[in-house]
This record gives C-alpha cells, structure tokens and sequence, in this order.
C-alpha cells in the first residue's frame, strides 16, 4: 500500500544497472558467484552426500561417525575457479582497452565495486564458518558419546536412540550431518569466490601502481619506435634484380588496417598485469611480432601480389592477372638479335613457389622456384636459332672483312691460318721482337 | 661522356656493409651439381649476381672468377640467416698477371708460332703493357694470357670441378650407425647430372677468349677427375649490350660465333702446350645460350654505366632462374623429343636464348616493417587509452 504514495515514475521504471556492476557481472564476479562455482556445465548444482533417514542407519554407522565431511565438490570449483580468473583477467584488460571511461576513473570504479561485493563475500563466509563450527562440536560430542557406548551398552542405548538431555537422537545426529555436508560445501564455494574477488582486487592494484611508469615507458617507445621504422623504411641495400618488387611498406600498412588492434591492446594490457617485470617495450614488441604472424600466415607472394595491385587502384581487372600480363610483356622483351627469317621455337613456363600454377595460358607450362620463397613469374627460352639467323651474322659483313684483312680477329689456328692465306699480300713472316736487354749499374739497382 | 655534378649523390648503404667471411658457419648449404665460371669483368660480374641471387634464395652456389683484369666486381649485400647485412665479393679468382704476355710469348716455340699468326695487324703499341690490366678488347692478347697460365689454369679449374666431388654435409648429431645408413642411401640415390656453366662477354678480350679455350679444358678435366654425366652450357653475353665499350665488339662477337661453329661442326685439335694436346669430338658446349639486349644503346653510340648495371641483372636473373628447381626439367621436357639441333637444311641449331622476369617480395623486410607499425599503433592506442 506505501508504494502507492510514491510518484508514479519511481515505481514502475526499472533500477537502472551500475555499468561497474554489469562489468563486474560481466567478468563472473556476479552476487551469484558462490552458487555458480558449485554447478556443473550444464548449470546442475553439485548434491552433497546425504544419509537417508528411512534407511538403516546402523550400516551408515561409519559414514556418522566421520569426523570431517564426506565434500567432494573441491575439484569442480578448483576447476571454475581457475576459469574464472582467466577470465576476469581478460574481461578487465578488454574493458580497460575497450570502454570509454579513462582507465584510472574505470580502474578505481572497479576496485570500489569489487571490493564492497568481497566484503559481502567475507561477511557471508565468517557466519557460514560460525554455523559450521556449532556443527562440529555438536557432532564430534555426539560421536564421543557413541564412541564410549560399549561400556554402558544397557543404560545407553535408549538415550542414543531417542536422545533426551543434552544429547542428540540418532535422527537429530543424521539431519546434524547431512546439514554439514551443505554447510561445508557453501563455505568452500564462497571462499572460492573470495579467492577470485582477491585476485581481481590485486591486478587493479597493481595496474594502478604501474599505470605512470608505464605511460612514461610508452611515451618514450612511440619515438623509439617513429625512429626504427624511419629507419627499417628506407631502401633495401640488399641485391635484389627482380623485374617487379613489391613495396613492403605498402603492404604492411594494408595489412596494418585488418589488424584487430583492441585485442593486441587487450592482449598487452593483460601481460602487463601478469606479475613478471618485462618491459613495456619487450611486452609490445611480442604482442606486435604475433599479431604480424597472423596477419601473414598463409599469405602466398601471389596473395600480395595482389594485395598491393589492387591497393594501387580501383581496378576493375584482376590485380594478379594485370602483374601477370606485365610480366609476360617483360620476358618477351628481346634477348637477342635475329634476322626477319629466323623463327625461334619458343617455349615460357610459369615459375610459382611450388610449381603449382597461378595462371592459365594455352601453352603455357609451370615449374618450381622452389625452397618456399616468395617469388613467382615467367621464363621464356627461345631455341632451334642457327647461327645464320643471328643479325650479328648477317649484318656487318663488309666491315668484317675489312677489319679482318688489317689484322686476325681469330683465336682459334686453324680459322686464323685460313684467313691469312687467303688475304692476298698479307701472309708475311713476323719479325722476332728484338729483346732488349741493359745491365744496370750497382748504384742504380 | 659529361657528367652532371648536380646529379652526385651519396652511393648507397650496401658498400659499407662488412665483408662476408668465406669460411661464415652462417652461409647458405652448397649447391652441390652446378658450378657457375665468370669470365671477364662481364662474366664474373653476372657470376656474382647470381651467386648473390641464390644466397638470397638459401643456397650457396659455387662461383669461380678467371680474368685477366684484377679489378674484381662490386661487391653485393646480401642477408645472413641472423637477419644481418654483408657484402659478397667474388673471393675465388684467378687473374692472370705478370709479366707483358708478347714478350714471354718467345720462350715457347709453339706459341711463338702460333701468335706469329695469330698477332697478325696487332700493333705492339695497342698491346703493351697488357698483363694484369686486360686484354682491352683483343681476344688474342686474353688467349695469350691463358697459354702462358696454362699450369696455373688447370689448377684452377681442377680445384673448381672438385666441388663435384664434395662430400654433402653430414648431420653433426647423427650417429655412427646412422651415417652408415645415409652413406647407402646416398648411394642408391640416382647418379647425378653435373652442370658447368661458362658465362663470359662476346665483344671483349677475356670472355671472347675463355668461351674459345675453355670448355676443352673443362672438358679435359673433368675426365681426369671421372666425372662423365654432365652437362657444359654456355652463356654468351652481348654483343648489343657492350657496344662502343671496345673497338671490335662485333667483330669479335662474330669470330667467336664462327669459332663455336667451327668447333660444333669439327670438334676442337688445339696443342695448348707440348704435353697437352687436345682432340675432341664433341661441341665446345652442350648449351649455347646467348644473353643480349638489342635495345642497348637506347641513345648514342656507347652503352651507359645504367645499361649495363641493368643488362647485367636481367642475365644473372634469367641464369638464375633456369636452374632454380624445377624449371629447366620442365622445359627440358618439352624439348626433349625434339631440341631442333639438326635440320634438313644442314644448319645446326644450337643457339638458344632465356629471359626471366620474376616479381619477389622481401618477407623478412616485410615482417619487420609490419612488426614496428603494429608495434607503433598499439603504443599509441595505449597512450591514447591510459594516458587520456
């Protein structure tokens, strides 16, 4: 009935959610957290062992008489809780790397929240430790008791079966028991739960303490790195004739544009809150030098080939066909000089990485560079060329001649002999070349 | 030819690179069937590339120089497998050097002979002083060179073809009874086919030389050393290219071809010294690719430095690339039914010509670059987030 005299609005629109708290939610370290831990992957919750009070409960005698719970839930919230810090590490970098609030303002948010939701975890667990401590002491007195029925079997057997006085019935020790074995089963969920809470609180911490010398370290990384890729962009020195060479740094800035950069980010943030002290510049580095092999996994020269073709231009042809067409033009290029009636056979084959081909051209062969590199093209061999057909051959034959009859152009004898005798007035005896030959004096040696 | 000073520039890093050392435990695994001879500045030039070429591509293939000149060629930068940057140079070299060659030329009564023809019209004013500086556009005067070496080129070679002959790397860690099992499976591997290719200028003095007196060395040596399956190529560089760079470019381009054919037709008699006199039935190559570029000179009358550099790079490429893998077995293939050496016309048809054009891309550069603009973006993004 108060709550018709509260204003409409108040009482119809719903609680709006603290963003930190649907984070936190978010990240698994929701109000509900205890209760998680001990369901199964299908959101069963764990049944503790339990004695059956309709059954004999003489043969369960030894099962009542154990000291500490029967458990059993231990290895399955070890298991959760082990998930659940991995993933709150990642949920807090990727929120950090993602939301829009700073991450100092974020960063303290998260700590505030996280701490209030612990500090009902631990008031949660002090009152289950109390419940279970009463437990305790009310059955180890019970089982003392039964322990010592023996020497006054007669005068004790009633009172062990229906109580009476200070002492349990066997019923009331059953219901004792079965209640620990839930007691004990909620204490170790919720201090699972506070375990993770913990290790949630101790990464802001830590990320908060860092957070000014890392800003410095980044600051002085962004020159260093303005510096080295002014440097590792300037020309290759290295020996490199190919006919086409693709420009690396082209190709890298595409594939900079596919990168997921908020995962490196988050990837980053997440190793800088891992507790060894690499340095910031080690830290991006590694996540960099990944992120580079993912992009270039599985990219074959052809892939970049085209990738850079068509970055050049809005392309309408294939980027790889049109790098194709020129290099074909390139290997027809003439490579000698024939005369107008020499017909070359002519045979060019594609070469690929594997032999595998890229393109598809009647007549057209393909073979293997080989030794899986990135290089791809064409290789033409032109033969079945006689040495009459060679323009060398046929043109200049005067000025051959000429030459031939003022001195020998042969090397071999035989062509040189022949030539020589058959030049009229020029087969003359060489003079022996006269030697000179002076004594020096022991001064001017 | 006027040179611009506006146009002078710093030359680039890859000079100051240090200088690879040839016993580096960081050099690429030999190629062990395939020995590449430079000969002359052009031969040894494009040599060098294409040993370059192949280090790049993770492999060390054996290149030897013969010159006359003692100018080596520039040496290349080339990347370790540690990522680091050296300079390759042409190490393996013999340059015949010493005394001026007509002089010697008279203590040998069979060279005396054969250069009093030889020599013909050469004026001993265009020839002296020539040993160790060139043969400066006179095959003659390189062939002379090589007479007179003729112990120490013969050493040469034989240290060069001993390659053949060079054991393949055991794995340090593998045990005595697993070597013996690679030694058998070395053993019941398919012999195999040896390649030697001669590269060399057609319009200058060395080359034009070596690709004459050569190849019956090889030949002669690699029977001495029982090597049987192989396979001698040619590579013939020019003339086009080098046009106005000596006098007699196309005539002696045109005496070596007619030589070749000569030789193609009639196998080769040559009496290289009084104890070495060879007589063989068979071609001075098996191969005879010729690499030029008719587009040289693209204006005047003297091919540029540019040309060159440029012209040189496409024939260690297309070199390169015919005997990466798979490719020359693939057109040895198509060929192979008929390789149009003989034809109705009585003509041989021996001559062959290869062009490569091959685009590449640097992986490792590429990594790198994309390793430091991620690592750019995700400082920033950081800054952006945690210093707002």
């Amino acid at each position: 009935m108060l709550n018709l005299l509260l204003p409409r609005g108040d009482v119809s629109a719903e609680p709006t959610p603290d963003p930190l708290d649907e984070l936190l939610d978010g990240m698994g370290l929701g109000p509900g957290l205890p209760e998680r831990l001990i369901q199964d992957l299908d959101g069963r919750p764990f049944a503790p062992a339990q004695i059956d009070q309709t059954a004999d409960l003489v043969a369960h005698l030894a099962l009542l008489l154990r000291r500490e719970p029967v458990g059993g839930a231990e290895p399955q919230i070890r298991e959760h809780e082990g998930r659940i810090r991995e993933t709150l590490a990642s949920g807090l970098t990727v929120a950090m790397a993602r939301r829009s609030d700073t991450p100092r303002s974020l960063l303290t948010g998260m700590l505030g929240a996280t701490r209030t939701r612990k500090a009902g975890l631990d008031a949660q667990c002090s009152e289950l430790d109390q419940r279970y401590e009463t437990m305790q002491t009310r059955l180890h007195h019970w089982q003392e008791r039964v322990g010592q029925r023996n020497a006054s079997l007669g005068r004790t057997l009633w009172r062990w079966v229906v109580g009476g006085a200070d002492q349990l019935s066997l019923p009331e020790a059953v219901a004792l028991w079965n209640d620990r074995e839930y007691v004990a089963l909620q204490r170790t969920a919720v201090s699972a739960a506070q375990a993770c809470f913990g290790a949630a609180i101790e990464s802001i911490v830590r990320l908060l303490t860092h957070l000014d010398a890392r800003i410095d370290e980044a600051r002085e990384l962004a020159l260093t790195l303005t510096q080295q890729y002014a440097q590792v962009a300037q020309p290759s020195a290295l020996y490199a004739p190919w006919t086409l060479r693709l420009n690396e740094a082209l190709i890298a800035a595409t594939l900079v544009e596919r990168a997921d950069l908020d995962l490196a980010l988050a990837t980053l943030v997440r190793q800088l809150a891992a507790e060894d002290a690499a340095s910031l510049k080690v830290r991006v580095q590694t996540v960099a030098s990944e992120a580079a092999e993912r992009l270039l996994a599985g990219l074959t020269i052809s892939d970049l080939v085209a990738l850079e073709a068509e970055e050049a231009a809005d392309l309408e042809d294939d980027g790889l066909v049109v790098i194709g067409q020129a290099l074909l033009d390139a290997v027809a290029h003439p490579s000698w000089q024939l005369t107008r009636r020499a017909r070359p056979r002519v045979e060019t084959v594609q070469v690929t990485p594997d032999g595998t081909p890229i393109y598809s051209l009647e007549g057209l062969g393909s073979a293997a560079y080989g030794g899986g590199l990135d290089r791809m093209g064409f290789v033409q061999l032109q033969l079945d060329v006689a040495l009459n057909e060679l323009a060398v051959m046929a043109e200049g034959e005067e000025q051959f001649a000429t030459t031939l009859a003022q001195r020998n152009l042969y090397v071999l004898d035989e062509l040189a002999a022949t030539t020589t005798s058959s030049l009229p007035g020029v087969l003359r005896p060489v003079p022996r070349p006269v030697v000179l030959t002076t004594t020096l004096t022991e001064a001017e040696v | 030819m006027a040179l611009d000073a506006r146009n002078l520039q710093r030359y680039g890093r890859g000079d100051q690179a240090a200088s690879l050392a040839p016993d580096d435990p960081l050099r690429p695994p030999l190629q062990r069937d395939l020995v590449l001879l430079g000969v002359g500045n052009s031969g040894e030039t494009v040599a060098l590339r294409a040993q370059a070429l192949a280090y790049s591509d993770g492999s060390w293939l054996h290149v030897a120089g013969l010159n006359n000149d003692r100018l080596a060629p520039r040496p290349l930068t080339v990347r370790r497998a540690d990522g680091t940057c050296e300079a390759l140079a042409l190490t393996e070299r013999l340059v015949l050097d010493g005394a001026h060659p007509r002089e010697r030329v008279q203590d040998e009564p069979l060279l005396a002979a054969r250069y009093a023809t030889l020599l013909r019209g050469v004026p001993v004013f265009e020839t002296y002083p020539r040993a160790g500086a060139g043969g400066h556009g006179l095959p003659v005067i390189s062939a002379l060179d090589m007479d007179l070496h003729l112990e120490q080129l013969l050493g040469w070679l034989r240290r060069q073809l001993a390659v053949f002959r060079t054991p393949p790397a055991t794995n340090g860690s593998a045990s005595a009874l697993q070597q013996v099992v690679q030694r058998a499976q070395r053993r019941a591997d398919p012999p195999r086919e040896c390649r030697i290719i001669v590269d060399g200028g057609v319009g200058g003095a060395m080359g034009n030389a070596a690709h004459h007196l050569l190849p019956p060395l090889i030949r002669y040596v690699l029977a001495e050393q029982g090597i049987h399956n192989y396979q001698l190529w040619g590579v013939l560089l020019g003339p086009r290219a080098f046009t106005g760079l000596t006098p007699y470019v196309r005539q002696n381009t045109r005496a070596l071809l007619e030589a070749l054919e000569q030789m193609s037709r009639h196998g080769m008699h040559r009496a290289y010294s009084p104890e070495l006199v060879v007589r063989l039935q068979q071609p001075p190559y098996d191969r005879v690719f010729i690499l030029d570029d008719p587009s040289i000179p693209a204006t005047g009358t003297t091919a540029t430095e540019a040309e060159l550099e440029c012209f040189f790079d496409r024939a260690a490429l297309s070199i390169t690339t015919l005997l990466r893998d798979s490719t020359w077995a693939t057109i040895a293939s198509h060929i192979a039914n008929d390789d149009g050496v003989s034809r109705e016309d009585g003509q041989l048809r021996y001559l062959h010509t290869v062009q490569a054009a091959i685009v590449a891309a640097d992986r490792q550069r590429l990594r790198d670059l994309l390793g430091v603009t991620l690592a750019a973006e995700v400082t920033n993004r950081f800054l952006t987030r945690f210093a707002a």
